[in-house]
C-alpha cells in the first residue's frame, strides 16, 4: 500500500478519461504462510470510460481476484489502483459511495437473492446506498427489471426462490443494475445459462454499454461471447497481464492463443483462414453479417457472389 | 478473512509427529488432556511445558499457528483467570477492595487454571495441526469400531463427520461469496445497533441456507445414484498402519506421563488438599 500522502495522479484518471488505471498491482492471498499464493503480478492496465472490457484467462489466472479489487471487495495490497475519481490504494476509501457507483455482478449470482419478494431483493441495494425514497426505490427497481425483461407486475410479489434459474439470475442482474452504477463489472454472468440465456444477458450488458454508457468490465470463459461484444481483450496468465488488443488482433495469435488453454473464436478462426486467402476484413467486422458484407464488398458488391 | 480461523485446521509439514499414525496421535492427545488434570503442582506444569516444547519442535508447526489457535479461546481463559482471581477465598487475604478481595490461594488456582487451559487447546491443536481431518475420521471410525458389537452404527457416524468435515471448507467459501456479494450491494455487518447487526445477517443467512440444502441434496443424489451402502462389506481406500514411530512415540509419552502422575500429580494433591500448605510447611521447594 503506498503509505506516502502525495500520491501521483495518472492523467488519464485526472482528465476523466480513464475509469480504471491499475499500477502494478500485486496481491497474495494468505501471505506469510504455507498456503500463500501470489494471485496478481504487477497488473498494470487502463479501462477507459465508456468501454466494454473483456478479460478472460485459464481457470486460477486470477480474473476473479483482479475484478473484486475494483470496488475494495479486495483491498490493495501492493500497487496502485484508481477507480472513477477513487484512490484505492489510499487508507481510507468511501466504500459506500463507490460501491453504489461500481456494480459487481458475481459468478452465480443468483445465489446471493434472499429477500421475501423480488421486489424487495431488487430494492435491497438501493436501500444500502441511501434511496430513502420508497416510491423512488420502486421506480428504480421496475426500471432495472424491466431493462432485463422481466414482467415487473407479474414478477414483483413472487418470491425470488420460486423463479427459474434465468430469471433468478436477471432479477439478480436488476438489483445491481437499479443503483445505476457508473461502472458494471461481472464476473462469468453468462456461466450456466442455457445459449438463449446467454445471449439475451450478452445482448442487454451490450446495449447498457451502448446506450447508457456504461462502462463493462467483464470476465468470461466464453470466447466467442467475448470476440462479438467486447472493445478489447485483456488476457491473464498466471497473475500477469499477457495480452492488452483489440479482439480481432488477440486471435490472430491462433498458436498463442491455443498455448494459454483458450480456444479461437469460430468468427476469429473464418476470418483468419479469409484473410490467408487473400481478402482483407477490417478490424471492427466481428459479426457473421459485419464480415459477410466486408466479403462482399471485395468481391465487388451484392449479386456478384 | 474467515479462513484465517486456524483451530482443527492442518498445517502442512514432514515431521515425526505428521507421520504418526492418526489414531496413536488421538489416543495420546485423550491421554495428555485427562493427564493435564492431574498435575497440580507448577513443578509439573514446567514439566508438562517442556514436554510440550519439545513436542511442537518435533512437529515443526510455527509457533504462530499455535499461539493462534491459544488467541481463539482468550475470552474464556481471561474470564476463568479473573472468576478465580476473585472468588477464591482460601489462603491468607493480600488485599482488599471495597468488595473485591484478594487471597493467594486464588492467585494459585487462577495460574493453574489459566496453564491447564492454555495447554489443553496447545496439546489439542498439535494434533489437529498435523492430522488431515479426513485422517481423524478415519482414526474416530477406527477406535470406535468395538462399539459396532453393541450396535453403534460407527460406520454411519463416521460418514455424517466427514461429510461434514468435506463440507465446511464448501461452507466457508460461500459465506465468503455471499458476504462479498452483499457488501457490493452496499449491505454493512460492522455499524449500527445490535439489533441493526443482527438483522444485517438475514441477506447472509438465507442463502447460506438455500445453499446448503441445495448441496445436502445433490450429495444425497449423487450418492444414491452410484448406489451407496454403509454396509459392513466396505473397505478402506487408505489402510492405517502401526509403525515404528508410533510404538516410540507412545513409549515416550507413557513414560512421561507415568512419571508427571506418579511425582508431581499424586504427591501434591495431598500437598495442596490441605488449606494454605504454604504457610504450614514454609517454603516447599519440591511445588513452591
Ligand atoms: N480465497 C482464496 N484463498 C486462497 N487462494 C485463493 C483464494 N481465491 C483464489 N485463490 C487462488 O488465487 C489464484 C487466482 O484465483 P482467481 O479466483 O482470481 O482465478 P480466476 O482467474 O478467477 O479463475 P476462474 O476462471 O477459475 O474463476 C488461484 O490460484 C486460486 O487458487
Ligand atoms: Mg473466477
Amino acid at each position: 500500500m503506498s503509505k506516502s500522502d502525495k500520491v501521483v495522479i495518472p492523467q488519464a484518471v485526472a482528465d476523466g478519461a480513464a475509469a480504471i488505471v491499475a499500477d502494478k498491482l500485486n496481491f497474495t492471498y494468505n501471505p506469510k504462510s504455507p498456503f500463500s499464493k501470489q494471485a496478481l503480478k504487477d497488473v498494470t492496465l487502463t479501462v477507459n470510460r465508456g468501454e466494454f472490457v473483456a478479460i478472460v484467462g485459464h481457470t486460477g489466472s486470477g480474473k476473479t481476484t483482479f475484478v473484486q479489487h475494483l470496488n475494495a471487495l479486495i483491498r490493495v495490497q501492493n500497487g496502485g489502483l484508481f477507480v472513477l475519481d477513487y484512490n484505492l490504494s489510499a487508507k481510507k476509501v468511501d466504500l459506500k459511495t463507490l460501491r453504489g457507483r461500481v456494480g459487481m455482478v458475481f459468478q452465480y449470482p443468483e445465489y446471493q437473492l434472499f429477500a421475501d419478494t423480488v421486489l424487495d431483493d431488487v430494492c435491497f441495494g438501493l436501500k444500502n446506498f441511501g434511496v430513502t425514497d420508497k416510491e423512488k426505490r420502486e421506480q428504480l427497481a421496475q426500471n432495472a427489471l424491466e431493462l432485463v425483461g422481466m414482467d415487473f407486475d407479474k414478477v414483483k410479489n413472487k418470491s425470488p426462490f420460486d423463479l427459474s434459474g434465468g430469471e433468478k439470475r436477471r432479477v439478480a442482474l436488476a438489483g445491481v443494475l437499479a443503483m445505476e452504477p457508473q461502472i458494471l463489472v461481472m464476473d462469468e454472468p453468462t456461466a450456466g445459462l442455457d445459449p438463449r440465456g446467454k445471449r439475451e444477458i450478452l445482448s442487454l450488458v451490450s446495449s447498457i454499454n451502448r446506450h447508457k454508457g456504461v462502462t463493462v468490465v467483464m470476465v468470461s470463459h466464453d470466447m466467442n461471447e467475448v470476440y462479438e461484444n467486447a472493445d478489447r481483450i485483456i488476457v491473464f496468465r498466471e497473475g500477469e497481464v499477457a495480452y492488452d488488443t483489440t479482439p480481432r488482433q488477440l486471435f490472430k495469435k491462433e498458436d498463442e492463443i491455443i498455448s494459454m488453454n483458450l480456444e479461437i473464436p469460430h468468427m476469429a478462426k473464418f476470418c483468419n483462414e479469409l484473410e490467408r486467402q487473400g481478402y482483407v476484413i477490417p478490424d471492427d467486422c466481428k459479426t457473421v453479417e459485419q464480415v459477410f458484407d466486408a466479403v462482399l464488398a471485395l468481391k465487388g458488391g451484392v449479386g456478384n457472389a | 478473512m474467515l479462513k484465517d480461523v486456524t483451530f482443527g485446521q492442518y498445517y502442512p509439514a514432514d515431521s515425526f509427529i505428521h507421520r504418526m499414525d492418526a489414531r496413536v496421535k488421538l489416543l495420546l492427545c485423550l491421554l495428555f488432556m485427562v493427564g493435564i488434570f492431574f498435575v497440580t503442582s507448577f513443578a509439573g506444569f514446567a514439566f508438562i511445558t517442556v514436554f510440550l516444547i519439545t513436542l511442537i519442535a518435533s512437529s515443526r508447526i510455527p509457533l504462530r499457528s499455535i499461539l493462534k489457535s491459544v488467541k481463539g479461546i482468550i475470552v474464556l481463559l481471561l474470564l476463568t483467570v479473573i472468576l478465580n482471581i476473585f472468588f477464591t477465598k482460601t489462603g491468607t487475604l493480600l488485599c482488599k477492595w471495597w468488595i473485591f478481595e484478594i487471597y493467594d490461594g486464588g492467585l494459585y488456582f487462577a495460574a493453574k487454571m489459566f496453564l491447564r487451559l492454555t495447554y489443553l487447546v496447545v496439546g489439542s491443536s498439535v494434533l489437529t495441526l498435523t492430522t488431515t481431518p479426513v485422517d481423524l475420521t478415519h482414526a474416530i471410525e477406527s477406535l470406535l469400531k468395538p462399539l459396532k458389537v453393541i450396535k453403534v452404527p460407527v460406520h454411519e457416524i463416521a460418514l455424517i463427520m466427514s461429510l461434514t468435515l468435506s463440507l465446511i471448507p464448501g461452507l466457508i467459501d460461500e459465506t465468503d461469496r455471499i458476504i462479498r456479494a452483499q457488501k457490493a450491494r452496499g449491505a454493512n455487518f460492522d455499524t449500527g445497533g445490535l439489533v441493526k447487526r443482527v438483522k444485517a445477517f438475514v441477506p447472509i443467512l438465507i442463502p447460506l441456507l438455500v445453499g446448503g440444502f441445495r448441496r445436502a441434496e445433490e450429495l444425497a443424489n449423487a450418492m444414491n445414484s452410484r448406489c451407496y451402502e454403509g454396509s459392513n462389506k466396505r473397505t478402506q481406500m487408505r489402510i492405517m498402519k502401526l509403525s515404528w514411530r508410533d510404538f516410540v512415540a507412545t513409549f515416550i509419552a507413557l513414560l512421561f506421563f507415568v512419571t508427571v502422575f506418579v511425582v508431581y500429580g499424586m504427591q501434591s494433591k495431598w500437598a495442596t488438599a490441605d488449606v494454605g500448605w504454604l504457610y504450614i510447611n514454609g517454603v516447599n521447594w519440591l511445588y513452591f
